[in-house]
């Protein structure tokens, strides 16, 4: 193949070349590690994604949408905190729901700044991202609470339905919403139309606000459930949880093929590119490659991928 | 209507739009000197609250902290205004430091020499590591450069996996424990002071006054503006936009070493976790000051207004007694206030 076939084809099908890159990878993992092709390790993957996947879904929204959202740390740390001031009543429901509200409130907030007071999502998240973190900080005293009383709340980072981990299936749960919204409800257009080009959907009748509020709010309750999964994991609910996810979601939702310009991005792209990682992750661990390393590589990685992707596009 | 009613509705007319005059021109210089008066207004409100604000050792203190993430948002507003932006030059200050340390043992250990003391205290030539963290800080400006005019890749991403991947190699050359610098030169550097102004502010200042020259008076200026007002018909009316915007990241690069200099010899260690978090109080600056994301527009001036308005601040909330937590709040709470107040006045101009 010619180097201009090989471009057109990265642009044409690039859940393709996703699945392929996915494929390859776990080929050659299965080369180097005898461990890696068995289903064990496979759920070990997944599972070890939930936590960077749902928050990339969100970020995958936002970015669609044509902004971005560097809170997202920052907003897992401060929803889980807000929830973890009510554990004391001893019920799980109340601790997600605060949660989850919490989360959707700094979504809100961050769609208010960008869209009624059109400060630039980078700096607006990014003064979030200081805010929401301190917030959590204030809130809890700077100490961590451990849910492991609350067995509806651990339930959802450690229980398993049928050998299958909730946490997964809480991912599942989100990929699924949100393939349903961004192709099949009316707001996925939207969300495209608005990213790709602001002043012709609004032309066109679209309520830009309206749009971004959605993607900012759908965004923190990603970041809030993630927090949920990821505390329940550890057992322990902690202010300076989820600190640099911002760049993992990012990273993760621009390899499923999300432009910051906006406009493009789909779940099953984000998701490939989550399992992706995954297995990247995967083999960095089973072959001992330490994790400062890991970060080296990771980053080479996105870079090569911005590359490719580039090259597809102006060849297309 | 009678010619005198005429006559004296122009009269009137002409009184009224005279003092809207006077008082949009009162408007436009408000808005030109808010930084200003917002300084002014926090020198008063820390003069009056605390005893402590006032004096000298408070404002060596505070020249200080603003030094150092004074000189990374210099070096920003250099890639904002050729309206890139650069996410890695927190991480590129402590790296700087860390390949000219690590490179002096290793060249040394080939010569069978010792420059290290008691475990880990830096005893090397203190002229090499500064050089070497200048050529590294610039050489890694310039590969962020390469990355996104000639691999084409978005200055967000491509500054994103510098900086993460930076940060991996802090630690994988350090081995993630500290280097101290004891060594004399970097004492001085760190602790040097003339009539209560620490060297890192004079040379954050002098930096900033040869910025601010070469942006007003010469060629990278009306180019760097160029490009950053309307890349397109800058390239059409023949800049080469490739050089310069490299240029840019490069100038950043090595404002990130100078920075990191600085930082480690106040510091007196080399350590990768150090430095966390010193992009986003850059980029804060930067934007208070003015600079705007959207390239084309910026002064060192006023980005020096700008970090000095925030650090101002944030030492008052030190003297309240509130923690980082509140001063992280607290600039949250100024970044969103200050770019949402500049976007409503704009869009009113506008209109």
């Amino acid at each position: 193949m010619t180097t201009v076939s090989v471009t057109r084809w990265f642009s044409s099908s690039s859940i393709i070349t996703l699945i392929a890159i996915f494929l390859l990878i776990s080929l050659i993992a299965s080369l180097i590690s005898p461990v890696f092709f068995n289903a064990d390790n496979f759920q070990s993957i997944v599972r070890n994604m939930t936590v960077v996947g749902i928050m990339a879904i969100g970020m995958t929204t936002v970015l669609i949408a044509g902004e971005v959202d560097l809170s997202v740390g920052s907003t897992m740390a401060f929803s889980a905190m807000v929830g973890a001031a009510l554990m004391d009543g001893g019920a799980s429901g109340p601790v997600i729901a605060a949660t989850l509200a919490a989360g959707m409130l700094v979504g809100l907030v961050n769609g208010i700044g960008v869209s009624v007071f059109r400060v630039p999502s980078l700096i607006m998240t990014l003064g979030m991202l200081a805010l929401a973190r301190s917030l959590g900080n204030i809130i809890s005293g700077g100490q961590s609470s451990y849910p492991s009383d609350l067995s509806g709340f651990m339930f959802l980072g450690r229980g398993s339905i049928m050998g299958m981990p909730v946490a997964i299936l809480v991912f599942a749960g989100v990929v699924a919403f949100s393939y349903y919204m961004l192709t099949l409800s009316k707001l996925g257009p939207a969300l495209y139309a608005v990213g790709a080009n602001q002043k012709a959907a609004i032309l066109s009748g679209i309520s830009a606000i309206k749009v971004k509020l959605f993607a900012f709010v759908f965004s923190g309750f990603c970041a809030a459930l993630a927090g949920i999964v990821l505390s329940a994991r550890l057992g322990q609910i902690n202010p300076s949880m989820g600190e640099g996810f911002e760049l993992d979601a990012i990273a993760v939702a621009v390899l499923g093929g999300a432009s910051l310009f906006g406009g493009k991005g789909t779940v099953e792209g984000t998701l490939t590119a989550a399992l992706i990682f995954g297995v990247l992750y995967n083999i960095f661990n089973l072959v001992g490659v330490s994790g400062h390393i890991q970060l080296v590589f990771v980053a080479l990685i996105i870079v090569v991928m911005a590359y490719l992707h580039g090259l597809g596009e102006r060849a297309a | 209507m009678s010619t005198h009613d005429i006559a004296y509705m122009q009269t009137k007319n002409a009184k009224s739009s005279a003092n809207r005059g006077w008082l949009s021109q009162l408007k436009v210089d408000l808005g030109r000197h808010t930084l200003l008066l917002a300084f002014l207004a926090l020198l008063v409100v820390g003069t009056a609250t605390s005893d402590y604000f006032f004096t000298s050792a408070n404002f060596t203190n505070l020249l200080h902290t603003m030094a150092v993430p004074a000189i990374l948002a210099l070096g920003v507003s250099f890639v904002l205004l050729v309206s890139r932006i650069d996410l890695s030059m927190a991480s590129q200050m402590i790296f700087a430091p860390v390949v000219g340390v690590t490179a002096i043992i290793l060249f040394a250990d080939l010569m069978d020499i010792s420059v290290l003391a008691r475990g880990n205290s830096f005893t090397g030539s203190s002229l090499a590591l500064v050089l070497i963290a200048l050529i590294t800080g610039a050489f890694v400006g310039w590969l962020n450069g390469i990355g996104v005019m000639y691999g084409r890749i978005t200055a967000f991403i491509m500054t994103l996996a510098m900086m993460q991947g930076l940060r991996g190699m802090n630690y994988f050359l350090t081995g993630g424990h500290a280097y101290y610098l004891q060594e004399p030169t970097f004492t001085w550097m760190g602790t040097t002071e003339l009539w209560g102004i620490p060297l890192s502010f004079m040379v954050y200042m002098t930096l900033s006054v040869v910025a601010g020259i070469a942006l007003r008076y010469t060629l990278v200026g009306r180019r760097l503006y160029a490009i950053g007002g309307d890349e397109k018909s800058a390239a059409l009316a023949g800049i080469n936009v490739r050089y310069w915007v490299i240029t840019a990241f490069t100038i950043c690069g090595v404002l990130s070493a100078i920075a990191g200099i600085l930082f480690t010899s106040r510091l007196q260690s080399v350590d990768a976790p150090l430095g966390f978090g010193y992009e986003l109080t850059a980029i804060a600056f930067a934007v208070i000051g003015g600079v705007s994301l959207a390239g084309g527009k910026g002064t060192p001036y006023r980005v020096f207004l700008g970090a000095l308005v925030i650090t101002t601040l944030l030492n008052i909330l030190t003297l309240w007694g509130f923690g980082s937590w509140y001063q992280n709040l607290a600039m949250g709470i100024v970044v969103i206030g200050v770019i949402a107040v500049e976007q409503w006045l704009h869009r009113r101009q506008s209109n």
